[in-house]
């Protein structure tokens, strides 16, 4: 079967009207990635539809907020804050925002160094 | 309103073997709210990637889950070989769908015996490891390890079978199928099992595919979604429908896992009566570049494999979401409302691997 | 959550479904094996660990370089190799990459001890042979016979080769070379000696 499976960039101010789209086009949320690029990170969303996926791309600098989709997707919180705790990618808004307490590890944001 | 205590549940429990710990906030003996916390192995597996040769990395991938571990493998080539735009020889991709199904009727068997035990029906558990056995020779004999297999790489497999080894897997999987059914019938008509399963945790379809359930959990909420239908490796070829089971409670997942070791046993079969001769890996020369998102259908439900190359022999980012990542949010829906007691039995229909989920 | 629905179904004749496997387990022989009294039997294709043929290694060390947890060493002037048992995980990479298939992984676990030890191999010294053909020197081309077919430099498992068709150019990098041999075999025109 072929099945779509797309990588879209997009931008910070299309990105909370997408993936409200998305929800009444009834998708669902598959994966949230985070990832190190020079400027700062790079997130991916993932939404699944039957056997079709799309994923949003985000570049966003270090500093920079990104607001949270789990006012849409409820079931999102755990890996946004999986993203927040490891790379130390700054989500607001998260409906369960553990603030550092879902990983108990001893390093804070273990992954946001490269090597 | 009662009064409203905190209980801390895990990581170490009796029932449940899995380093998860949960605060549960409960209103006399019934659960409001459920918080959980991972990381206590944790162990930045995907961070090694940075660092280790991409070929190398295989073997590493495998070690992230030990009931998995097939399909995290053959997950992450099949990610490396999109990049690289490499087609694999049609007899290696029948050998790991066999190796994969072969997986699933051994995660789901531990299951099965893992939920007997839960309720304290310590002779059904027997009978469903001892069946599970069986299935570990077979991997034993056939890869060389009875949990993690290194037979994986990139461009095909590295050991092949020959016609005894597939005869002997087609005749001990025909075996098992006769004695699944006493233990099948027991586990769906028993009297015991059924009043502890029935109307627990109920899940409907709608909450589940937004909760972002996967695998056995959603489909036996009644969506029929199984990635296998992707037709990766050789399942474009093999003739097989989702289960699905209607009713979304914790007997329906228990169901639709049997059914799924059945429907395994089949796809063995095909399979085995199926697969060409030919050579069984193609040569694999320089590096990945590029990236792609891979969704294969694990024994616990979907998982997607990601990878970001960068033209180097090593990997920039590898991303592993687990079907246990994306169970756990409907895992805490499920458990707002029900009994103290029946909340370690509730996590172990998730089917929940914490170590897949940390990585 | 309060709707359990579930009606008991009695199945009289099934009431007992496991009483003939209990009779039959009464008076048959146990399941499990009797070890550590009877020994344990392993498959062919167990990876257990792993053994060398020390006269055939060339000290190349791809094995060290490719085993993901690091438990081996090669030391090439003493010609050494070392395996720290504890630290292996029976993955197998090093039998694959090894370039003179030297290594092999076997049946039969490493006995538990009390503490981490390590275990050096030494190469025996080799005889006064001719150097040309023998693994260990390094590849010097013939450039008279030599048809740039760049078969050597894609064989060359630590891509030491470099060859430009157009120009007519053979090149080593002497630091990369190992001197496993391995472009002299691939070689069509036999051009490639190890010296």
């Amino acid at each position: 079967m072929e099945a779509q499976n797309t990588i879209e960039p997009i931008t910070m101010a299309e990105f909370i009207p997408q993936v409200l789209r998305f929800k009444q086009e009834g998708w669902h949320v598959v994966q949230i990635c985070a990832g190190r690029i020079p400027e700062g990170y790079e997130l991916s969303y993932s939404f699944g539809r039957d056997y079709d996926m799309r994923t949003l791309r985000l570049a966003v600098a270090e500093d920079e907020t990104v607001p949270s989709i789990t006012q849409a997707y409820p079931g999102a919180f755990l890996q946004e804050n999986e993203a927040a705790e490891l790379f130390g990618v700054h989500i607001v808004g998260i409906t369960q925002d553990y603030r550092g307490k879902l990983y108990r590890i001893a390093k804070e944001t273990p992954f946001k160094q490269k090597g | 309103m009662a009064k409203q205590s905190i209980v801390p549940f895990g990581p170490q429990h009796p029932v449940l073997p899995e380093p998860v710990h949960l605060d549960l906030v409960l209103e006399d003996e019934v659960v409001v709210k459920a918080v959980p916390s991972i990381g206590f192995v944790h162990r930045g597996l995907e961070k090694l990637v940075e660092t280790k040769d991409y070929k190398e990395y295989v073997y590493i991938a495998e070690r992230v889950c030990g009931i998995c571990s097939f399909g995290h493998g053959m997950g992450y080539c099949q990610c490396l070989e999109k990049i690289m735009d490499i087609d694999i020889p049609p007899r290696a991709k029948y050998l790991r769908t066999i190796w994969m199904e072969m997986s699933r009727i051994h995660s789901h068997l531990l299951w099965l015996g893992l939920l007997a035990d839960a309720m304290g029906f310590e002779s059904l558990f027997m009978q469903s490891w001892k069946l599970r056995e069986e299935v570990l020779d077979l991997f034993d004999a056939t890869t060389g390890g009875r949990v993690i297999f290194s037979v994986n790489c990139v461009g095909g497999v590295l050991k092949d079978m020959d016609d005894s080894m597939l005869k002997r897997i087609v005749d001990t999987v025909t075996d098992m199928e006769k004695e699944l059914r006493p233990i099948a019938e027991t586990f769906l008509r028993d009297y015991t099992v059924g009043t502890r399963l029935h109307g627990l945790g109920m899940l409907s379809a709608e909450h589940a595919k937004m909760m972002g359930a996967v695998g056995p959990m959603l489909r036996a909420s009644g969506v029929s979604y199984d990635a296998r239908k992707l037709g990766y490796a050789a399942y474009g070829d093999l003739d097989f429908e989702p289960v699905t089971a209607a009713d979304g409670d914790s007997f329906a997942r228990c169901e639709v896992r049997i059914r799924e070791i059945f429907q395994s046993i089949g796809l063995i079969r095909q399979a085995a009566a199926k697969i060409p001769a030919g050579p069984i890996a193609v040569p694999v020369k320089g590096n990945p570049n590029g990236e792609h998102f891979m969704r294969i259908e694990q024994p616990r439900g979907e998982a997607i494999y990601y990878v970001k190359a960068n033209g180097s022999k090593f990997i920039e980012r590898f991303r592993l979401r687990t079907p246990t990542t994306s169970n756990i949010p409907p895992m805490l829906e499920m458990l707002k409302g029900c009994q103290l007691a029946d909340v370690a039995l509730l996590i172990l229909t998730i089917d929940p691997c914490i170590s897949c989920t940390e990585r | 959550m309060e709707q359990r629905k579930h009606e008991p179904k009695i199945h009289p004749w099934r009431a007992f479904p496991f009483a003939a496997s209990a009779l039959k387990n009464l008076f048959s022989k146990p399941a499990t094996t009797g070890y550590p009294f009877e020994p344990a039997h392993y498959p062919d294709r167990m990876r257990g660990h792993v053994e060398i043929r020390i006269e055939d290694c060339i000290s190349c060390g791809l094995c060290a370089r490719s085993c993901p947890p690091g438990a081996l060493k090669v030391d090439r002037a003493a010609g050494t190799w070392t395996i720290n048992r504890f630290d292996c995980v029976q993955c197998g990479n090093c039998a694959n990459v090894c370039p003179k298939k030297c290594l092999t992984i076997v049946p039969g676990y490493t006995a538990p001890a009390t503490g981490k030890s390590s275990e050096t191999l030494t190469r025996p010294k080799a005889p006064d042979t001719p150097a040309a053909g023998r693994a260990g020197g390094k590849p010097v081309n013939d450039a008279g016979k030599c048809v740039y077919c760049t078969l050597c430099a894609k064989k060359c498992p630590q891509g030491a080769i470099t060859v430009d068709r157009a120009a007519k150019q053979w090149r080593l990098d002497a630091e990369k070379c190992v001197g496993c041999g391995i472009c002299a075999a691939a070689c069509p025109k036999k051009c490639l000696t190890l010296q």
